[in-house]
């Protein structure tokens, strides 16, 4: 109740909050957009989700993981009414142009300074804030940059708040999750390793009162999102619950026998969907994921265990 | 041979003209797509090519091996080392830094292989290649210690694309080239004497200990400039050569038809990549893919004359 009113409270005050034009600082310089942007390209690796959250078809959009056909996950692919111009690989500023956008928006792009020189000629680009990482911006400050370029802030922190909402009541549900450690591992290529708190995979889970282990955070060097470890010592993995993501597959590592949350039934291989889901850490793909591996947890550290 | 130009042209041509971008009179964007987009990265290509074909002439010709290629200075491993050093260890680095560090890293790695080379045209094979194997190990250890994302922006420095090319970097390379015509117009008939062997060469008065040194440093600028503006672009310096020798054997004009060869070559190579499919690929893997089966071609057509030139 109280948080209706408030929220009631906050929505005129969001749609006054700011006209246009509007400025958009970031590790390149400020780019300003004169007016809400009707044909909007996304360069940002699972960058559609936010648009169609708000009601908005992107022009292009960035393959990276999970999608189908259709170039958005399965969670996005009902919204999905256009057919945007697909990219991968190093940003085609050609095929980019072709599609006729007044606004791009690559703040979860990677794009270098050449890039972003390149991209500047078609139209105003919206880049990483300064100082964050390229892959930095957490779910709702994504969704938040985003709907401020379209003009569409009320729906967002409408989402946005569903979301938490979700979260916080998915936490309060399990209170025995709460200070529990989790691992989010990955095998990349035959190297093991596993993300840190500032990744995106990890900080759902810490919403619902998930800790990285301190084995973990212990190795990490200042900044760094991931870490790795040697196949021959999966044990700074050893937590209240494993989740292996990136590969649909069991991970291919001959000493993940011998951690004790694999012995305990204690691990989670993801599936390829819960994988891209959380790697995406979009308005959609987020309430996707939390669907798979929810369940999964639950079955997982059942709340009568006790864990030693 | 008379048709190198012409061929150069028409890629030239090609590539300005197509792309996924419809080109029509009045548009702002068509020229913007024109001019700072295909322009630039034709140019780069066509500069990068001449100067890695030129680097694999000079030292095919200075090694008599027909095999030497720009790798075996190590300035394409020292590059990508020193680049992927910077992204790793520095991920906050600005970007500018790389060309003025890659090429450094180009220098450098020249500079030891020399040392280390000193001597018989031999030993500089044999310390280029372990010298080239040494350093893609370390690129190798520095990618594994590296977060999966610095590994992954590394990852595409290494494939070699000119995407994002301008008309600076392209100037550049054009800068280097014309510095090195001068030079190149001075060794060539050293180097057509140095086909002879060493002893009728020095029999002939020719001053083998200062030419080898020009034609080092000649291959070495060459091979550089490419490494450090685009990252490693495989088999140009090794194939273009070949390629040009098919074309004339007259030897004095060697050096010439090989830049030509490999400035085709590379524009062929990048236009390929960006028209193939939706997926641009990096001039530099076009041009592995392409130049293995196309160096074997060559090898299995005319077994006999493979030799130096």
């Amino acid at each position: 109740m109280i948080r209706l009113l408030a929220l009631l409270l906050l929505l005129p005050q969001l749609a006054l909050a700011e006209g246009w034009p509007r400025h958009f600082p970031h590790k390149f310089g400020e780019t300003v957009l004169e007016a809400p942007p009707t044909r909007i390209a996304s360069l940002d690796f699972g960058g559609g989700d936010d648009l169609l959250a708000l009601g908005v078809q992107p022009v292009t959009l960035r393959l990276w993981t999970g999608e189908g056909q259709l170039g958005v996950g399965p969670w996005a692919e009902d919204l999905l009414t256009s057919q945007p111009v697909l990219l991968r690989g190093a940003p085609d500023f050609e095929r980019i142009a072709a599609a006729r956008p007044d606004v791009i928006l690559a703040f979860w792009s990677g794009i270098t300074e050449a890039d972003y020189a390149k991209l500047s000629r078609i139209a105003p680009v919206i880049a990483t804030p300064a100082g964050m990482g390229d892959f930095d911006l957490p779910w709702q400050a994504r969704a938040r940059l985003a709907a401020r370029a379209l003009g569409r802030e009320a729906e967002a922190e409408a989402r946005i708040s569903a979301l938490q909402d979700r979260l916080r009541s998915l936490a309060a549900r399990h209170p025995e999750w709460a200070g529990k450690t989790a691992s989010i591992a990955f095998d990349w290529d035959g190297t093991p390793g596993a993300f840190l708190p500032g990744d995106v995979r990890v900080r759902p889970l810490a919403q619902l009162g998930f800790t990285t282990p301190a084995a973990l955070t212990a190795l990490a060097a200042p900044g760094a999102f991931s870490v790795s470890l040697s196949p021959e010592d999966l044990g700074p993995l050893e937590a209240d619950l494993i989740l292996w993501v990136g590969s649909a597959s069991p991970p291919n590592q001959p000493m993940r026998r011998f951690l004790a949350a694999r012995r305990d039934g204690r691990e989670i291989v993801a599936s390829a969907e819960l994988s891209a889901a959380l790697s995406w850490s979009s308005l959609l793909s987020l309430p996707r994921a939390l669907d798979l591996l929810v369940p999964q947890i639950e079955a997982a550290l059942p709340p009568d265990r006790s864990l030693p | 041979m008379k048709g190198l130009p012409f061929l150069l042209l028409a890629v030239a041509g090609l590539s300005l003209w197509s792309g996924p971008y419809p080109l029509s009179g009045g548009d702002p964007m068509a020229q913007i797509v024109l001019l700072e987009y295909r322009l630039p990265r034709l140019l780069l290509a066509m500069g990068c090519g001449a100067g890695l074909a030129l680097s694999g002439a000079l030292l095919q010709g200075l090694t008599r091996n027909p095999l030497a290629d720009p790798g075996l200075l190590g300035v394409s491993q020292g590059a990508a080392l020193a680049v992927v050093a910077l992204i790793v260890l520095t991920p906050a680095a600005p970007f500018a830094l790389r060309l003025p560090v890659a090429f450094g890293g180009a220098l450098a790695a020249a500079a030891l292989v020399q040392t280390v080379g000193r001597g018989a045209p031999l030993r500089l094979i044999l310390s280029g290649i372990g010298l080239s194997a040494l350093l893609a190990a370390l690129i190798s250890a520095l990618l594994t210690h590296g977060g999966l994302r610095e590994a992954e922006t590394a990852l595409g420095w290494l494939a070699g694309s000119l995407h994002a090319a301008t008309l600076a970097e392209a100037g550049l390379m054009a800068l280097i080239l014309l510095a090195l015509a001068p030079l190149c117009a001075l060794l060539a008939p050293a180097l057509g004497v140095l086909r002879l062997g060493e002893e009728v060469a020095l029999a002939l008065g020719l001053p083998l200990l200062r030419v080898r040194r020009l034609i080092l440093l000649a291959a070495v600028l060459a091979a550089a400039a490419p490494a450090a503006l685009v990252g490693p672009l495989g088999f140009i310096g090794l194939i273009a050569p070949h390629l040009a020798a098919r074309l004339s054997a007259a030897p004095g004009r060697h050096l010439w038809l090989s830049a030509l060869t490999g400035a085709a070559l590379l524009a062929l190579a990048d236009l390929a990549g960006r028209s193939l499919g939706a997926v641009q690929v990096p001039a530099g893997l076009i041009t592995s893919i392409l130049g293995a089966p196309l160096f074997l071609w060559l090898l299995i057509r005319r077994p006999a004359a493979g030799g130096a030139r």
